[in-house]
C-alpha cells in the first residue's frame, strides 16, 4: 500500500551499507557469514557516496560483515562526511580500542553500535562464539564514549537475554550508551541452519 | 542585528517534490498549512516544515537578521508587512525556544 509520507520522499533517509561480509567474529546466529560477494573497490565506494550525496541522502550506516574489517572505512567515511554525509556504523567491538575510536572520530563518525547481546560476560561470548567478546565490547564502548562518539546497543533478541533486558539497559546505563535497540533473529545465512538447536 | 543560524546538528534536506506538489495544490486553492516541504531530523525524530517555515529555515544560513528574512519574503508574499513580520517573528522564536535556530 502506498505511503504518503514517505511516499513523497525524494530519497531514502538512511543507507544501510554492508562494505562486506567478511568478519572476525563466526557467531551462530550470523545472517552475513554464509554470504560470498566480491567486494567494491574504495574508488567504486566512493561513487556511491558521491550519489548518495547528490540525492541528498542524509545517514549512511555501516554494517556487514565487521565495517573494520574494511581498511579502507575510515577513508570511505572521511569521504562521506566531507560530502556532507553523517555517519555511523554497527560492530562487534573487538577492533575498536582507544586509538581506533580517535580515528573513527577524526574520520566523522557520530556514532556507533555495537552488539552486546548479554550482561552476562560468558553468555555474550558463548553467544558469539569469541572468548574475551564480552569484555573487549565493553571496552569499545568506553573508548568511544571517551572519544566523544556517541554509541548505541544492539542486542539480538534470544534464549540467553529475554527475561533479562533490565541487566541489559543497565549494562548499557553503567557505559554511557544512548540507545538499545532490540533485533529480531534473522532466519538466514547460518542464522537458518543454527536456528532451531541454538537460538 | 543578530544573523539567525541554524543548529549545525540539525540533519535537514528540502523536498523537491513534496515543494512541487504544495505549489500545485496552492494554486488549486487548496489549504496547505500543514502539509511539509521540508524535513529535519532532530535527535533521531523527523519532523516537518510547512512551505513558509521551510523558506525561512532555508533562508536563516547565518547571513540573515530576523529584518532581512521578513524583507525577502515580503518580496516574494502579497502580505501586509506587520502580520508578516509578526508571523514570522512567532515561528523563528518558536524555533529559537526549541534551540534549532539561534542568534549569532
Ligand atoms: S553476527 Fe556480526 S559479529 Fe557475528 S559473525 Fe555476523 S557480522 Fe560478525
Amino acid at each position: 500500500m502506498p505511503d504518503p509520507i514517505s511516499d513523497l520522499f525524494s530519497a531514502p533517509l538512511t543507507f544501510n551499507w554492508t562494505l562486506s561480509f567478511r568478519c572476525n567474529f563466526s557467531c551462530l546466529h550470523c545472517y552475513s557469514r554464509e554470504e560470498i560477494a566480491q567486494e567494491l573497490s574504495t574508488g567504486q565506494n566512493k561513487q556511491i557516496v558521491d550519489l548518495l550525496a547528490q540525492r541528498q541522502v542524509p545517514f549512511i550506516n555501516f554494517g556487514g560483515g565487521e565495517p573494520l574489517i574494511r581498511s579502507d572505512l575510515y577513508e570511505l567515511a572521511s569521504y562521506a562526511t566531507a560530502n556532507g554525509l553523517n555517519v555511523s556504523m554497527n560492530s562487534n567491538g573487538w577492533l575498536v580500542d582507544e586509538a581506533a575510536a580517535e580515528k573513527l572520530k577524526s574520520s566523522g563518525f557520530r556514532s556507533v553500535g555495537i552488539s552486546l547481546d548479554s550482561a552476562d560476560a560468558q553468555r555474550h561470548d558463548e553467544f558469539r562464539s569469541m572468548p574475551g567478546a564480552f569484555a573487549r565490547a565493553t571496552a569499545a564502548l568506553d573508548a568511544l564514549h571517551a572519544a566523544g562518539i556517541k554509541t548505541t546497543m544492539s542486542s539480538v533478541v534470544s534464549r540467553i537475554n529475554h527475561e533479562s533486558f533490565r541487566e541489559l539497559l543497565d549494562l548499557a546505563e553503567a557505559h554511557g550508551v544512548s540507545q538499545v535497540y532490540l533485533h529480531n533473529f534473522k532466519c538466514s545465512g547460518r542464522g537458518l541452519t543454527t536456528a532451531k538447536s541454538s537460538i | 542585528m543578530k544573523k539567525l543560524a541554524r543548529d549545525p546538528q540539525i540533519v535537514w534536506r528540502n523536498e523537491k517534490r513534496r515543494e512541487e506538489e504544495i505549489l500545485a495544490a496552492l494554486e488549486r486553492g487548496e489549504d496547505v498549512g500543514d502539509r511539509g516541504s521540508v524535513i529535519l531530523i532532530v535527535g533521531g525524530t523527523m519532523h516537518q516544515l510547512n512551505l513558509v517555515g521551510g523558506y525561512i529555515w532555508n533562508l536563516c544560513d547565518g547571513s540573515r537578521s530576523l529584518d532581512d528574512v521578513v524583507e525577502t519574503l515580503a518580496s516574494e508574499f502579497d502580505v501586509h508587512d506587520e502580520v508578516l513580520r509578526h508571523d514570522v517573528e512567532a515561528f523563528v522564536n518558536d524555533l529559537v525556544g526549541r534551540g534549532w535556530l539561534r542568534y549569532a
